[in-house]
């Protein structure tokens, strides 16, 4: 891998020179915050450079002598004489009510610690207690989590499947515990989340909507041994991390159900059983040569049973049936960070993600007299999954003050087994055994190659480009595919202080994932583009404005347009669930729109702080196959108002938080009328789909955390409260024709979740 | 133990406060206007009927009834003009009216308490085809020497063409479709359809501006000792229309067996070429090859 590493950095920087001299470090603030945008400057000269979004900084041809000036209009200025190829930690202090607020990064990005800080996410309400990284990412504009209490993410009026979600940079293809009600995380195994909502460097690729990078916890501003023991209604967790700054880290994050524990091992094995758990797991070392070495796992897993036993006249036992259902991910990932020369850093990565579903269904019949033989049973197991091998090299180079260049080679070899059935009916009397497998018996491979280059080029002190290109070679059913995609961005320092932003990407994606009935759904099959099932294609548009308030408050506008391309619909979902038919004639294509305008007010200083946003959006699809002309999206929620707000001070007996959301109804689909088809036969129709929109939604969900400190170790009880004001926000809606196939007797019931309390209960130690 | 007992009994009670239920009655099924559903195929160089019924709103209890008032008139883009007269033992309206290849008319359909509809349609060209027979010049599905038919089609390029075919044996009385196994590589899942006829509706997708040449072989069983007008191959070009109708309307077939769950599984559109009405108004130039 290192060598294709060294080739490909070969062949793309042969024509340039390195070697200067140079010096590096990271600007930040007295809390450690970085500080973008400094102006780092050899005094007296015309050499200068500035810190980026994450304060990072590298100035070139320094001649080792002169001191350097770190000038940003809301900092002291420092004077610093700094050695050559070294890097160092530059503190500055703000002015007095200065505020510090990031105005970095590229349009529509966010995460929580560069750019959002101080948000104590901590204490946000979550659903059954649950914390939640994707409940998180829901009360930003622009994510919505799609049916009422799933912990879904739809970002931007596109689908489930365009969210790339990365743990320490592996994919993971299902997130999700309990038919998509909480996350895989355990809250303490990611210490940033950032999110790119549509425009994104062209080191990510993939996915068409967005990226969601879930980092571990990698450093500390101390050394030391700490953790914490949570109990929730669903799960017991522990998280242990062993931290030496700077030097080495070792992280443990640990959960599992409990209830099913309490339950005696006959019913679990004849009757009900339920478990979930999940691990991650985390270890890096920086090497005397500051290279450094990451290793991650990560490992969940979902389980389902019901039995039930059928008894005869007598009351003894005559068939007893078995319901299986279970859902893994394995994540593992090597990476191996090093600087090749002064100019230029490389990390190479390796990685493994596996995800794989069933479906069991098993059958024995205790009555038939057999012999010697078992009991008579009858098994039917539908299995699919992705596994998705990873080989990346991804460097950055600088080529001088103004110009830094990431580059890299990405390889996905992704393996799918979109739907296996295994079928035995073994042990009946006089009856030979059946075994059949059919569908796919062994995984089909894709090979996904990418290479990109992109310029950050510091045009001036005012402006900043990023031009990137992305080329990636998709190889699949004897056909190649190619797919080009231009990564622009330009960020303008307006003279009022305000920054302006504006970009355009392209994003193709060669994986999708089929809904078969409900997102989260763990049947949902991870299919590749084929011959015939063209890949998604989206073009998107986005320009930001964002300006500080005051001391303590910013704002952001972001407006966006987006056009989708060979979108996926099941449109046949008994064909589709069938592992014995060909997946893609359940399947159509279409095209999708997506426009909005977000605004975010957000605090983030003080114990008091939070966000408050806005979004006006639009996103409708065309389906010719299956409608005649655009309809509503299915999560199209023109209006969406959300306010997140907590108290936080760690010293206070009592802290809370609040989240409130106010905006338009979900979208469903239901019959208006009926009328006679060509047989005579009653049908029903609808006018177009996605035809209701239920009431306005409102929602209120409030925290309560009891901080206490006995026996020397802190603790903290946490009360939740979902949907306080127990509005009706329908979970679902479902037409029941009361069994008449003349479909009359038309009822539509609604079912949503109200006043739904949580705990938990924490040791921090 | 307090704290496990205090989670235990919490489990319990988020177990019965997780999800409630409410009936309601949303505006868009009180706000409804029935309209006039047409359902016909016409078939060109034939009589043609047609049969009007009107739909209901969902909440309705009633069985959709028949439209025996209205009045139904056509224009042809060739001048001529008529109307159709409903006619009481078929149920249908009927017209003595031959429409041909390649004609194109509007048809109308007023009532006095329903919205007007109208649809216009074009029959389409005949395609050229070509059928054979070879005595015992296959093997059935039983491993039996089975006779041959062939069907030459010469699909014509640039344009997107939808087709029907229907094989028919003579059981001595008269045809009956055979069960016809969509075999052909070119009746993919995605562009093909079984009728309840036995028919096989297909779309040139996979040899378009192609000489396809579609092979079937007579189950022995059920063919040996017939002699004289032995079989009979159908061959339609249709309308996207009536293609389009017939695999929606599978589609909602299927989407009924399956559980409502509030997306799109349930929910199918059913297609139709009539303006501001329901229906169909599929037009098709058949080709009946007796082989002997």
């Amino acid at each position: 891998m290192q060598k294709i590493g060294f080739v490909a950095l070969c062949l793309l920087i042969a024509n340039v020179s390195i070697g200067q001299r140079f010096t590096s470090g990271t600007v930040v603030d007295q809390a450690e915050n970085a500080v973008a945008n400094v102006r780092i400057q050899e005094r007296g000269t015309k050499n200068f450079t500035f810190s980026n979004d994450k304060g990072e900084f590298v100035l070139s041809f320094f001649d080792g002598q002169t001191p350097l000036v770190f000038s940003h209009e809301g900092y002291d200025s420092l004077v610093l004489k700094l050695e050559t190829n070294s890097s160092t930690k530059v503190f500055m202090t703000a002015h007095p009510n200065y505020n510090t607020y990031n105005l970095g990064f590229i349009a529509g990005f966010t995460d929580f610690t560069y750019k959002n800080v101080n948000k104590h996410l901590q204490n946000m309400p979550y659903f059954l207690g649950e914390s939640d990284v994707n409940r998180q990412l829901q009360m930003l504009p622009g994510i919505e989590q799609g049916r009422e209490g799933y912990s879904n993410l739809f970002v931007r009026g596109g689908e489930a499947d365009q969210n790339l979600m990365m743990y320490n940079g592996t994919p993971i293809y299902n997130s999700n515990h309990i038919f998509g009600i909480s996350s895989t995380f355990h809250h303490r195994s990611i210490a940033n989340t950032s999110v790119y909502k549509g425009l994104a460097p062209s080191k990510y690729g993939g996915r068409a909507s967005a990226y969601i990078d879930l980092e571990s916890e990698k450093n500390a501003k101390f050394s030391g041994l700490n953790g914490e023991f949570e109990m929730t209604p669903l799960n017991a967790g522990i998280y242990l991390a062993n931290i030496e700054k700077d030097q080495q880290y070792f992280t443990i994050a640990a959960r599992r159900s409990w209830i099913d524990l309490l339950v005696p091992v006959e019913s679990r094995e004849n009757s009900l059983n339920a478990n979930i758990y999940d691990l991650q797991l985390n270890v890096g070392k920086t090497l005397r040569n500051k290279d450094k070495v990451d290793f991650s796992f990560m490992s969940t897993r979902d389980l389902y049973f019901i039995g039930l036993t059928e008894e005869d006249s007598f009351g003894n036992a005559s068939s007893i049936f078995g319901l299986t259902q279970k859902w893994s991910n394995i994540l593992t990932s090597l990476k191996y960070s090093t600087q090749i020369n002064k100019a230029i850093d490389v990390e190479y990565m390796a990685y493994y993600s596996e995800y794989k579903t069933s479906l069991e269904f098993k059958q024995e019949i205790p009555t038939v007299v057999t012999g010697n033989l078992g009991l008579p049973t009858t098994r039917q197991e539908d299995v699919s999954g992705i596994r998705d091998i990873g080989l990346q090299a991804n460097a950055t180079y600088i080529y001088s003050n103004e110009h830094l260049v990431s580059f890299g080679m990405q390889s996905s070899t992704k393996l799918f087994q979109v739907g296996k059935r295994e079928y035995s009916a073994v042990d009946y009397p006089n009856t030979a055994d059946v075994n059949v497998i059919t569908g796919d018996e062994k995984y089909q491979a894709t090979q996904e190659i990418a290479l990109y280059a992109e310029d950050k080029y510091r045009f001036s002190d005012k402006t900043s480009l990023d031009l990137g290109l992305r080329q990636i070679l998709f190889f699949n059913d004897n056909k190649v595919r190619a797919g080009f995609e231009p990564r622009l961005h330009g960020t303008f320092y307006l003279d009022n202080k305000d920054v302006l932003k504006v970009g355009y990407n392209r994003h193709n994606q060669y994986v999708s994932q089929l809904n078969l009935g409900t997102i989260g759904n763990p049947s949902n099959i991870w299919v590749p583009a084929t011959q015939q099932i063209e890949p998604q294609k989206l073009d998107i548009f986005e320009a930001s404005y964002e300006r500080k308030l005051g001391r303590i408050f910013s704002a952001s506008l972001n407006a966006y347009y987006k056009r989708m391309q060979n979108l996926n619909l099941v449109s046949n979902l008994t064909d589709a669930n069938n592992p014995d038919l060909d997946w893609q004639g359940s399947v159509i294509q279409g095209e999708g729109n997506a426009w909005g305008v977000e605004v975010m007010l957000q605090k983030s200083e003080g114990s008091f702080n939070g966000w408050l946003s806005y979004a006006y959006s639009k996103s409708t699809r065309n389906f010719e196959d299956l409608f005649a002309a655009d309809f509503d999206f299915t999560y199209d929620r023109p209006h969406m108002l959300k306010i997140h707000a907590n108290y936080y001070d760690e010293l206070a007996d009592w802290n809370f938080g609040m989240n409130i959301i106010i905006g338009s109804g979900q979208l469903f689909t239901l019959p208006i009328g009926k009328f006679l088809d060509n047989n005579d036969e009653i049908q029903l129709q609808y006018n177009t789909l996605n035809n209701y929109r239920s009431p306005m939604y409102t929602r209120l969900d409030i925290s309560l955390m009891r901080l206490k400190n006995s026996y020397g170790l802190d603790q903290e009880w946490r009360f939740y409260l979902y949907n306080t004001l127990g509005s009706r926000n329908p979970l679902n809606i479902g037409v029941d024709f009361d069994g008449n196939s003349n479909f009359s007797a038309l009822q539509v019931d609604r079912a949503y979740l109200a006043y739904i309390p949580g705990v938990a209960y924490i040791v921090k130690f | 133990m307090k704290r496990l007992r205090f989670f235990v009994g919490l489990s319990f009670v988020l177990s019965l406060s997780a999800c409630l239920n409410d009936t309601i009655r949303p505006d868009i099924l009180q706000d409804y206007t029935p309209k006039m559903v047409i359902n016909a195929v016409l078939t060109a160089d034939s009589t043609v009927s047609i049969r009007l019924t009107q739909s209901l709103p969902v909440v309705d209890s009633t069985y959709p009834t028949l439209v025996q008032n209205a009045t139904v008139t056509y224009e042809s883009a060739t001048g001529a003009d008529g109307s159709f007269t409903y006619d009481p033992i078929s149920q249908t309206y009927i017209t003595n009216k031959v429409f041909v290849p390649g004609e194109i008319f509007r048809l109308r359909g007023e009532h006095p308490t329903l919205p007007t509809v109208v649809s216009e349609v074009r029959m389409p060209d005949k395609v050229e085809s070509q059928a054979s027979l070879t005595l015992d010049g296959g093997v059935d599905t039983s491993g039996l020497s089975g006779d041959l038919l062939t069907l030459t089609v010469n699909d014509p390029g640039g344009q997107k063409n939808y087709y029907r075919l229907r094989v028919l044996y003579n059981n001595g009385v008269r045809f009956i479709p055979f069960s016809y196994p969509r075999a052909d590589p070119s009746f993919a899942d995605y562009n093909s359809l079984v009728l309840e006829d036995n028919s096989v509706l297909f779309t040139d997708e996979l040899f378009e501006g192609q000489q396809k040449t579609i092979l079937s072989v007579a189950v022995n069983s059920l063919t040996a000792g017939i002699s004289g007008d032995k079989y009979m191959i159908e061959f339609a070009s249709v309308s996207s229309d009536y293609y389009d109708y017939f695999i929606s309307l599978d589609r909602a077939i299927d989407a009924k067996e399956v559980t409502f769950q509030g997306g799109f599984n349930n929910a199918v559109v059913i297609h139709s070429n009539i303006d501001n009405g329901l229906g169909i108004l599929a037009t098709e130039s058949r080709s009946n090859f007796i082989l002997r």
